[in-house]
């Protein structure tokens, strides 16, 4: 246990001193909300939600970009460089190095999104203090915080996921590929899947492509949830978000799992 | 190389390059224009293209949409275009509002310029109120897009069915003022009949808050003395 804690804590130190990550910082904090607040103004009425759909885009890819340059980089720099070793001296073992570095990049994660919420509540703020609630339906002080949460639990099993790819990939430059196919599939999946739903597009769609995507959505955690995302930029009931947080949980600890069997088999 | 060169290389390339680039900053850009003026002309992207480039952010995708429907329009309102463009473009207009509408179907926007654009360009008439339609389904709350678009269902389009549908899907929301259900009725009696105006106000009536039934009644009244018919 305190192996896990000492990597956790070590893996802090480490983002913390990274410039990317300070750059991400700054953009969540600064950057995202001022953009927020200057394009909104080029919209008739839905100021607000115009606002609200460029911190929404902002904190997804702020998100995804976390996972690719800090998070697989450090484990690219970990396993292709040998550095785990370091971290592997008794009485640690790989697995508590795993789920330490789990833990740490997840804070990490929280403490770019924290950065968002503030960003994203003053962005609010501001719409509050100048706008008429004609140009803000809906929306309330809060609703930061909540996009922030939401961007979160969803790049847990994201985060999960490429920690298993780096337990198995055999250099930097595969680590990197394959996560961004994970990110790239789980963003724009949905939108396909959900377009199929329709009769008209099902018509013309041959059969096994049909069957080809639905099965590939399976082994993908469902990244969209854009119908959250229009409920929060419209300030609507948010009503389906329990079957989202235990899809994202269940995939989150299933990559966990694997990305733990598959790193105590690696032949370091 | 001159040894002059040679150790002030940095210099040397960071004055050029930013001679070079403030010359080029200040010429006039032709091509620019060309690019910005070929990326209206050729309207909105596939939607399914769009939702699969927005992902979970497809609100913002329709906040494009809109921002291409505000060039469109621009180019519209040049005078120096031809009619064939001017069609074009507004079938572009079209595009964009409707993309934006299937992208985020809650966007007040796009049914806002929907009924003050869109409706009143004759061949997009039926398109806007569609468009309208669509929204209405999707904001429960709002009683205005479909009385706007009930109304101009009636007036530019005479299409009285269309116009009673949207008028009464109107007095359906809550907060919808008592004159949706008098503009109902009109509309239902010339699809329909007197009779079948009345009737529709005698049951609104019945469903609606007692705060409408002074206007309803007075309504029924007036309707009464004009058509001379009792339901």
């Amino acid at each position: 246990m305190n192996s896990i804690w000492q990597t956790t804590r070590f893996t802090l130190l480490e983002i913390f001193n990274m410039r990317a990550f300070q750059l991400l910082v700054l953009i969540a904090l600064v950057l995202l909300p001022l953009a927020a607040t200057v394009f909104s103004n080029l919209f008739l009425l839905d100021i607000g939600k115009v606002r609200m759909d460029i911190l929404i885009a902002g904190n997804r890819i702020i998100a995804s970009l976390y996972i690719l340059v800090i998070a697989v980089m450090l484990m690219a720099n970990d396993i292709s460089k040998g550095m785990i070793h370091l971290f592997l001296t008794p009485p640690s073992s790989r697995r508590e190095y795993l789920i330490g570095r789990f833990f740490g990049l997840l804070t990490g994660l929280a403490i770019i999104l924290l950065a968002a919420s503030i960003g994203g509540e003053a962005v609010l703020g501001l719409t509050f203090s100048e706008k008429d609630p004609i140009y803000r339906h809906g929306l309330e002080q809060g609703d930061g915080v909540l996009l922030a949460l939401f961007t979160f639990y969803q790049h847990i099993s994201i985060l999960a996921a490429a920690l298993f790819i780096c337990t198995w990939a055999t250099s930097m430059a595969e680590m990197f590929v394959f996560s961004s196919c994970i990110l790239m599939l789980a963003w724009t999946l949905p939108p396909v899947l959900n377009a199929m739903q329709t009769t008209e597009v099902l018509q013309r769609t041959p059969e096994w492509i049909a069957s080809l995507l639905k099965s590939t959505s399976y082994f993908l955690p469902n990244l969209n949830g854009s119908e959250i995302g229009l409920a929060l930029a419209h300030g609507l009931p948010l009503e389906s978000v329990w079957p989202h947080i235990a899809e994202h949980t269940g995939y989150a600890l299933l990559m966990l799992g694997l990305a733990l069997f598959s790193l105590s088999r690696r032949d370091l | 190389m001159p040894a002059f060169f040679s150790r002030q290389l940095h210099s040397t390339l960071i004055i050029l390059g930013l001679a070079g680039y403030t010359l080029a900053k200040e010429m006039p850009d032709t091509t620019l224009n060309t690019k910005l003026s070929s990326l209206t002309e050729s309207g909105p992207s596939p939607l399914l293209a769009q939702a699969m480039f927005a992902g979970p952010a497809p609100g913002l995708a329709a906040d494009s949409n809109l921002l291409g429907v505000f060039n469109v329009y621009s180019n519209i309102i040049n005078p120096s275009i031809s009619d064939k463009e001017n069609s074009a473009s507004w079938n572009y207009l079209e595009s964009y509002l409707r993309h934006a509408s299937m992208l985020d179907p809650y966007f007040y926007d796009v049914y806002r310029l929907s009924s003050g654009l869109l409706a009143f360009q004759s061949e997009h008439t039926r398109d806007a109120i569609t468009i309208m339609k669509h929204g209405a389904e999707y904001r429960p709350w709002d009683w205005e897009t479909p009385l706007i678009a009930g109304f101009l269902a009636h007036d530019l389009l005479q299409d009285n069915r269309l116009a009673f549908d949207l008028m009464k899907l109107a007095t359906s929301r809550p907060g919808a003022p008592p004159l949706a259900i008098g503009l109902a009725a009109r509309f239902l009696a010339d699809a329909e009949d007197n009779k079948t105006g009345l009737q529709f106000l005698h049951y609104m009536k019945s469903i609606m808050p007692k705060g409408y039934a002074k206007p309803i009644d007075e309504r029924i009244k007036k309707l009464e003395q004009e058509w001379g018919t009792e339901p």
